[in-house]
């Protein structure tokens, strides 16, 4: 049965969605588990629901892991009384969750998260849509996130919020620049003179089967580490937040479901991110350097498939992780600490390393 | 297909731009400048100009119109009342609008837009590699002097504001 | 396009026909290194290095000419085209710049401001506008005309503890962003008609100024190009303040400090008169169009800049309204050129003799000791001649050039434009020139006679005892600088061959 592609589209984001959006909730989960792990707590294990939490052993091991805690979660926000205070710009403030939200979900559509290789030795992504200009498609999107930040703050019309998405917008654009620059060392090298030109990211994904990006431009994987917990507001960087100065910052007004909207965004954000640190400098779905699926003798069919989508996973998973690790790690910087990082140390640092890698790069092509 | 979309994007771009002249909210009038410039951006996809269309919402919509916003929020501009326009203003209104329709008018009976080839050249930009290529052969004294140009632009900045003592 | 075909693009740029440009910019770079190694006491020196470095800079290219050994032709792949008008072009900005460069040192000397930032900024001013004057390509010729007015945008506010000056600056930003919206859009319709592959004359590179006069003379009646020719005269008329366009130039030269307003007055109008005669050359085709809307500016540039300054006493907005009617003279040279080919050697010669008379005339007033330069009104020339007769005889000799009185540079320039409009058979034109310059007497005899004439002070009760007129200090390059202007324009009033048969031959 031929299925219309344009519908068959729809299928593939809307499952794509579900599965950022389940992750999410259990990113959550995750956070909770993890925060009381390094606290020396137990965390969420008491949760359970009708019928699933009754089956015998299984249920209550499962009960005890905190499986079900997301959907309670979930229907808090749903459920809870939705307050929209009598002070705000009602417009804005309702678009600011949504406008939160989007461009985290919308970037998904060029993230590959795996490869599938035919018998002819075709290699096919496994991508939403496949696009040459993918890398700069994901940061052009992503820099729309801020503004449901500083809309929500300005638009709830009080102090603390207000100072919130003030922060907020500083420090996005303080970061985005290092950002950029940083990952400017793969790109030339990925569209060196010889190769065919692409910024796609499948395609830097899958040049790194000797080294990973990570082992010869340590410098780069830094400053654009740092600067991804800088863009997703995560602590140490969670400025616009801030709960011991600013309340909770540019959310302090909202409540119920807009709320939940944000921080759903978050960790969509913190998701995407992760994803793409992963293809930008963790070798993709290669297993490990110099050893790639096709050597290990999984290349064609749904096995190879499975296995480079899972191995995608888990080091996305690993990602999460660190970024959970780091937030029960380290104290916030101040708000002045965070503008000296990103403009005096790492924007000299990244145009720094463009440089010297521009080099490099020069000598191993025209002399190897 | 194409046309459909064209016509949606470009009446959103219009829209956006009658929005920042007319709204008194200077929040929302950045944000419909944000709206035009997607709008542009999605009219470049249409053109098959990728490269442009995700340069223009990096550059725009996601640096320079946060900055803009920053400004305003920073400077707390309130929603202006309107004034009444005197003679003179009217006056030159509709002059504008004469030139613009006779603009409009002519521009559309030119034979250049009546005339379309079967095959449009294939535009050198559209693959990033050519676009680089170009950009630092034929173009390259161009870039070369917008560099001084950002120079002098960000040296003018730090002139403009730095701290004067005038005793 | 394959690789070859950008390494032959890649051939054409001949770094060294750009030297001095080049040398301009490496000189701006090392002002701000020069201040960052040289010790406090020292920084006195930045200045001084600027306008000798900028001296070598003229005598290099002053040897090339004299010599002939600069090159002629395309470069960089048909983005600068390279001729003698181009060359004197480059002798003109950079003499402005230099000239601009001691007007800034005595100005900024009075004051507490950041000083290598300005010679900076003027420095790549300038260069930016010697590629505008050998632009063969609009992309290069835009990037370099918002350099040089990004660069604008600073000077004018640059005594920014004024509120003058930052309202001239902020006035200059909005109108000049839209002067070059219009340009740019202009450019832009240009483009799009020049590529359009189903007509005759198209090409891949339509912005170069030859392949898109091809496509206009192959499709002179296209609607499209002549909005886009419209479009970009409208956005080069606001640079040399002709008529609709010239709002902004008398409140901005007000704000503006003394040396920006030089800078105003005498490059950026220079640099929209090298533009339109480059673009004379590129919208021939339309001239059914060009001549008249160049005329009809013309007309009312001259008109309006003359009777506007009538009324005036502030000195810098008559003197900028003085240049809106200097902008009208120049227009008719344009117009000429269509017929008359010697034409643009008149427009040369009128702006190199403006050069030297605003040299004189802006010299002269940054001496007048004012804290603030903005109100520089009339009564402040007054016993100008008692305090410093050299200063009063500079200033006698600058405003006589500007008004073109015989034997001055100012009257020969005037007198060229009017042979050229003469026999271009332009005469209504020449009777609007004529009746603008009976006009202007009356203003600029205005400043003289304030300088010479006014002795007659209002007396208060309580007599004050005259007290001796305190003189005014020029200092050595004070004397040598406006020795040269004035010199220049006396030399270039009585004896003008060498220049115009150099030209001719």
């Amino acid at each position: 049965m031929d299925v219309n592609p344009v519908i068959l589209k729809f299928v593939y984001a809307a499952t794509v969605v579900s599965v950022i959006m389940g992750l999410c909730s259990y990113a959550v989960l995750a956070e909770r588990k993890i925060s009381s792990w390094i606290q020396g707590r137990v965390g969420p294990n008491r949760t359970s629901l009708p019928l699933i939490g009754g089956i015998p052993l299984i249920g209550k091991f499962l009960t005890r892991l905190g499986i079900y805690q997301p959907v309670p979660d979930g229907l808090k926000f749903l459920f809870k009384e939705d307050v929209v205070p009598a002070h705000v710009n009602k417009f804005y403030f309702i678009m600011a969750p949504v406008i939160a939200l989007v461009p985290a979900l919308t970037t998904v559509v060029v993230v590959p998260f795996g490869r599938f290789v035919t018998e002819a030795g075709e290699v096919i992504p496994l991508v939403l849509a496949n696009v040459n200009v993918g890398l700069l498609f994901l940061f052009a999107i992503s820099s729309l996130g801020v503004y449901g930040v500083v809309l929500a703050g300005w638009s709830s019309n009080s102090k603390y919020p207000f100072l919130g998405g003030i922060r907020a917008s500083a420090q996005m654009i303080s970061y985005e620049l290092a950002m950029g620059v940083s990952v400017l060392p793969i790109l030339i090298w990925v569209n060196a003179p010889g190769r065919e030109g692409t910024l796609n990211l499948f395609d830097i994904a899958q040049a790194q089967s000797g080294f990973w990006f990570a082992m010869w431009m340590p410098v780069s994987a830094i400053i654009f580490l740092v600067c991804l917990f800088a863009e997703t507001n995560r602590l140490p960087f969670d400025m616009a937040e801030s709960e011991t100065e600013l309340v909770s910052g540019f959310h302090t007004e909202y409540s119920s479901f807009k709320f939940g909207l944000f921080f759903v965004g978050e960790y969509a954000h913190m998701v995407v991110g992760s994803c793409v640190f992963t293809l930008l400098f963790l070798g993709g779905w290669n297993p490990m350097p110099f050893v790639t699926l096709e050597a290990l003798g999984f290349g064609e069919g749904i096995l190879g498939a499975i296995l480079s989508v899972g191995i995608f996973s888990g080091k996305m998973c690993g990602m999460m992780f660190f970024f959970m690790w780091i937030r029960w790690t380290l104290p916030r910087f101040r708000y002045d600490q965070v503008m000296k990082l990103g403009w005096k140390i790492l924007l000299p640092l990244s145009i720094a390393n463009l440089v010297v890698y521009t080099i490099f790069i020069f000598y191993l092509d025209t002399k190897l | 297909m194409t046309d459909v979309f064209f016509y949606i994007f470009a009446t959103a771009a219009l829209a956006g731009a009658l929005g920042v002249v007319f709204s008194r909210n200077t929040v929302s009038g950045a944000m419909c400048l944000i709206g035009t410039f997607l709008s542009m951006a999605s009219l470049f996809v249409l053109l098959e100009a990728y490269f442009l269309a995700v340069i223009q919402v990096l550059v725009y919509a996601g640096a320079v119109m946060v900055l803009f916003l920053f400004i305003i929020m920073l400077l707390d501009v309130k929603e202006t009342a309107a004034k009444k326009a005197s003679i003179y203003t009217w006056a030159a209104s509709l002059i504008g609008f004469g030139i613009l329709i006779t603009g409009v008018f002519a521009i559309s009976a030119a034979v250049s837009i009546k005339n379309k080839a079967p095959t449009m050249p294939e535009a050198s930009g559209t693959s990033l590699k050519a676009f680089g290529y170009e950009l630092f052969t034929t173009y390259l004294l161009p870039m070369q002097v917008t560099g001084f140009l950002l120079l002098i632009a960000m040296i003018g900045v730090i002139v403009l504001s730095k701290k004067v003592n005038t005793e | 396009m394959s690789a070859e075909i950008f390494q032959k693009i890649a051939e054409t740029n001949t770094w060294s026909w750009i030297m001095p440009e080049l040398a301009m910019g490496l000189l701006a770079l090392s002002l701000l290194v020069l201040e960052v190694i040289l010790p406090k006491v020292a920084h006195g020196a930045i200045p001084r290095i600027a306008i000798l470095g900028q001296l070598v800079i003229l005598g290099h290219v002053v040897t090339g000419i004299c010599t002939g050994t600069l090159p002629v032709g395309e470069a960089f792949g048909g983005m600068l085209f390279f001729d003698e008008t181009g060359q004197l072009f480059r002798v003109f900005f950079l003499g402005a710049s230099i000239f601009v460069s001691y007007l800034g040192m005595v100005s900024l000397d009075k004051r507490t401001l950041p000083q290598v930032e300005y010679f900076h900024i003027l420095l790549v001013i300038t260069a930016a506008l010697m590629l505008l004057a050998q632009a063969n390509h609009f992309v290069m010729l835009f990037v370099a005309l918002e350099t040089a007015t990004v660069g604008f945008y600073i000077l004018v506010s640059y005594f920014r503890h004024t509120t003058v000056s930052l309202e001239a600056g902020l006035k200059y930003l909005i109108m000049g962003a839209l002067s070059s919206t219009i340009l740019l859009f202009g450019i832009v319709l240009l483009y799009g008609a020049g590529s359009n592959p189903a007509l005759a004359g198209s090409s891949e590179d339509s912005l170069n100024f030859g392949n898109l006069a091809g496509f206009l003379a192959a499709n002179p009646d296209d609607t499209l190009g002549l909005i886009g020719m419209i479009l970009v005269i409208s956005g080069v008329a606001f640079k040399v303040g002709a008529f609709p366009f010239q709002i902004w130039i008398p409140d901005v030269y007000q704000g503006a400090p003394l040396p920006t307003t030089a800078l105003l007055a005498v490059s950026s109008k220079a640099a929209g008169f090298a533009m339109l005669l480059s673009f004379s050359k590129v919208f021939s085709a339309l001239e059914d169009w060009f001549y008249p809307l160049l005329t009809a500016l013309a007309i009312l540039t001259i008109l309006f800049g003359n009777f506007a300054a009538l009324t005036q006493r502030n000195l810098k907005r008559v003197i900028g309204l003085s240049g809106v009617s200097h902008a009208g003279f120049l227009l008719i040279g344009v117009i000429t050129a269509r017929t008359v080919d010697w034409a643009s050697i008149a427009i040369l010669f009128y702006l190199f003799a403006y050069l030297l008379a605003s040299a004189a005339v802006f010299s002269v007033l940054v001496h007048l000791n004012k804290d603030d330069d903005s109100d520089l009104t009339l009564d402040d020339l007054g016993d100008l001649a008692k305090k410093n007769g050299f200063l009063g005889l500079a200033l006698a000799i600058g405003v006589g050039s500007l008004a073109g009185i015989p034997p001055l540079a100012g009257f020969i320039g005037k007198l060229l434009i009017f042979i050229a409009a003469f026999k271009a058979e332009l005469y209504g034109l020449l009777g609007v020139a004529i009746v603008g310059v009976v006009v202007s007497i009356y203003y600029y005899f205005g400043i003289l006679k304030s300088a010479f004439f006014d002795l007659w002070k209002f007396q208060t009760d309580e007599e004050e005892v005259p007290t001796a007129i305190p003189g005014i200090d020029l200092g050595f390059l004070g004397k040598l600088a406006i020795l040269l202007a004035t010199a220049g324009t006396l030399l270039l009033g009585f004896y003008q061959s060498p220049f115009s048969s150099w030209l001719l031959g």
